[in-house]
Formats: C-alpha cells, sequence, structure tokens
C-alpha cells in the first residue's frame, strides 16, 4: 500500500473488494444451488451456508452500493479533512443501517417492472436463468444501496463540514 | 385515512417541499433583498451562515426524501421505467446538492471568514447556478412523481 494514501481510502478500497467478493460468491452460489456441494463435502457447513447465503448476497450488495457511493461522494468534497471525517461517517453509519437497508432493498429488488415478475418466477427457472436473475437481483439491491449510500454521505459530509469551522462569527 | 404508508407519503412530500422551498426563496427572495439592502461586509457575513443553514437543512430532507421514497416504492409494489428514470434524477440532484453545500458551500465559508474578497464573486455565481440546476431537476422529478401516480393507480388498484 502506498504511504501516501489515506486510512479511509485503504478501508473504502478493501471493504469495496470485500463486498464484491462475498456478493460474487454468495449470489453466484444461490442462483446455481451450490449450497449441496458444501452440504455432500461438510453438512453443517452446508446447512449454516444454505441458511445464509441469501443474507450474505443481500448485505453485500447493499454494501457494495453504499460503499461506490461513498466513493463517488468523497470526490464531490474538496477539503481532504472533511473527505476524510465525511468518509469514516458514512462508513460507521453504513454499517449501522446495513441490515435494514438490506432487508428493504432485497424487498424492492423483488419487485418487476411490471409489479408482478421480478424474482417472483426465480424458482420456475433453469439453473443458468436462477444466476442471472439473482445477479440482477443483486445489481437491483445495488442501486438502492448506492441511493440510500449517497443520501447519508451527503448528510455525514454536511456534518463533517460543519464541525471544521466554527459555528458563530467572531 | 391515517395508516403508515399515508404518513410515509405525508413526511416525503414535506421534505420536497422544505428542500425545494428553501433553496427557491433562498435564490429568489432572499439574495435579491441582501444584495440591494445590506453593505458588503453584512451581506456577506447573512450569505456564509444561510448557505450552511441552508444546507443542513437541505441535505436532511434528502436524506428524509430518500428513506420515505424507498418505503414508498415498497408500498407501491411496482418499479416501472418512470420510476427508474426518476432515481437516476434523484441520484444526480443528491450529487448536486451536496456538491453545492459541502464543497462550494464549504469554500465559500472559508473565502469569505474575513469578509468579501474577490474570489467569493465566482464561487457564489456558480453556488447560485448548480441550485437553479438542481431545482430545474427537483421540478421535473415532481413532474415525473405525479405522472408515476396517474400511471401506477390503476395498476395498483384494479
Amino acid at each position: 500500500m502506498k504511504p501516501g494514501v489515506p486510512a479511509y481510502r485503504r478501508w473504502l478500497r478493501w471493504l469495496t473488494v470485500a463486498a464484491i467478493a462475498v456478493g460474487a460468491v454468495s449470489t453466484l452460489s444461490y442462483g446455481s444451488g451450490a449450497h449441496l456441494i458444501v452440504r455432500y463435502l461438510d453438512p453443517p457447513v452446508g446447512r449454516w451456508w444454505n441458511e445464509h447465503e441469501y443474507a450474505l448476497m443481500a448485505g453485500a450488495a447493499s454494501a457494495l452500493g453504499m460503499l461506490l457511493a461513498i466513493r463517488f461522494g468523497v470526490r464531490l468534497i474538496d477539503d481532504p479533512a472533511v473527505r476524510g471525517r465525511a468518509a469514516a461517517i458514512s462508513i460507521i453509519a453504513g454499517a449501522l443501517i446495513l441490515i435494514p437497508l438490506a432487508h428493504l432493498s432485497g424487498a424492492l429488488g423483488r419487485l418487476g417492472w411490471t409489479g408482478v415478475g421480478g424474482f417472483d418466477t426465480y424458482a420456475m427457472n433453469t439453473i443458468v436463468d436462477k444466476v442471472l436473475i439473482a445477479g440482477v437481483y443483486f445489481l437491483k439491491i445495488a442501486g438502492f444501496g448506492v441511493l440510500a449510500g449517497l443520501a447519508m454521505f451527503a448528510a455525514a459530509a454536511m456534518a463533517a463540514s460543519s464541525g471544521a469551522a466554527p459555528r458563530r462569527e467572531a | 385515512m391515517l395508516t403508515i404508508r399515508m404518513l410515509v407519503l405525508f413526511v416525503h412530500v414535506t421534505a420536497v417541499i422544505v428542500a425545494l422551498g428553501g433553496s427557491l426563496f433562498s435564490t429568489f427572495a432572499l439574495t435579491p433583498i441582501l444584495t440591494g439592502e445590506l453593505e458588503p461586509p453584512a451581506r456577506v457575513k447573512v450569505v456564509r451562515r444561510v448557505i450552511r443553514r441552508l444546507g443542513a437543512i437541505v441535505l436532511s430532507a434528502l436524506v428524509i426524501l430518500i428513506a420515505t421514497g424507498m418505503l414508498n416504492v415498497f408500498y407501491l409494489g411496482v418499479i416501472s421505467v418512470l420510476l427508474a428514470i426518476k432515481l437516476v434524477l434523484v441520484v444526480i440532484v443528491i450529487g448536486l446538492a451536496t456538491y453545492q453545500y459541502v464543497n462550494l458551500g464549504a469554500r465559500i465559508w472559508r473565502v469569505s471568514e474575513n469578509g468579501p474578497v474577490p474570489e467569493l464573486a465566482p464561487l457564489l455565481a456558480r453556488f447560485r447556478k448548480v441550485g437553479l440546476a438542481q431545482g430545474a431537476i427537483v421540478l421535473l422529478i415532481v413532474y415525473l412523481s405525479l405522472g408515476l401516480t396517474r400511471v401506477m393507480a390503476p395498476m395498483v388498484s384494479g
């Protein structure tokens, strides 16, 4: 890692990589039903994975969306000190709202373009279709994550910026 | 009549009114009056405080807008192309608002610390331009939202 890179950028990078990795594995596994292979190799681990792969997929998608929003938001700020504080506040706030956001975004991601399709026909498809549908679902959740992340970052940036200067005129 | 869905919609619309109304009042009422009535040092003092406070109000309203907006989509039960366009515009508005208040606003705050300086005028002009662009997009979003309720109402009810 370069020595001059601020800590928040390192955190953002690692968290983004982690969200992409967890998201890719859980989405592929969820779409293809790969928990069966894990169950075959180690039944307790396979059962745990089967119970949690959806939550991991939705959580990773929401986290990825928020992290992308924070990375974009950071570029809009001119002052490096405010940038760092805003990113730190956003990462903490994002971690706090991750679970409810993943639930809400997961529910929103199920909605289709007409309100009746979306994720509802999932069980009827082949494995390739299921992986594709799960991928689109992941991206939809991430999209709502971007929206929530941007709003959260805006508030965090305002708070960080307000703390940078005296509240009242001398 | 008083359901959670209605309450969420009420808070959503109120947040739009606060965000858009505050910006419009500042741009079209407060700023011209300040320019006409106050001397530059006093005007700068007021303007920088207004920008900071308005920033906190507008950005907080945007957070409420997003939270209630996501709940509204959930209650609506439909994601249409119109809604997708609206959501993209919302992302642009939040980006612009963040740039306006956190970047330009903070720079205005720093530059004007010791009263009026030549660098302040272009910053204020850009602040106003970004605000106007943002206001125009918000009006478009409001128009799309009206279209959305018109298109979705028969689908949801029937």
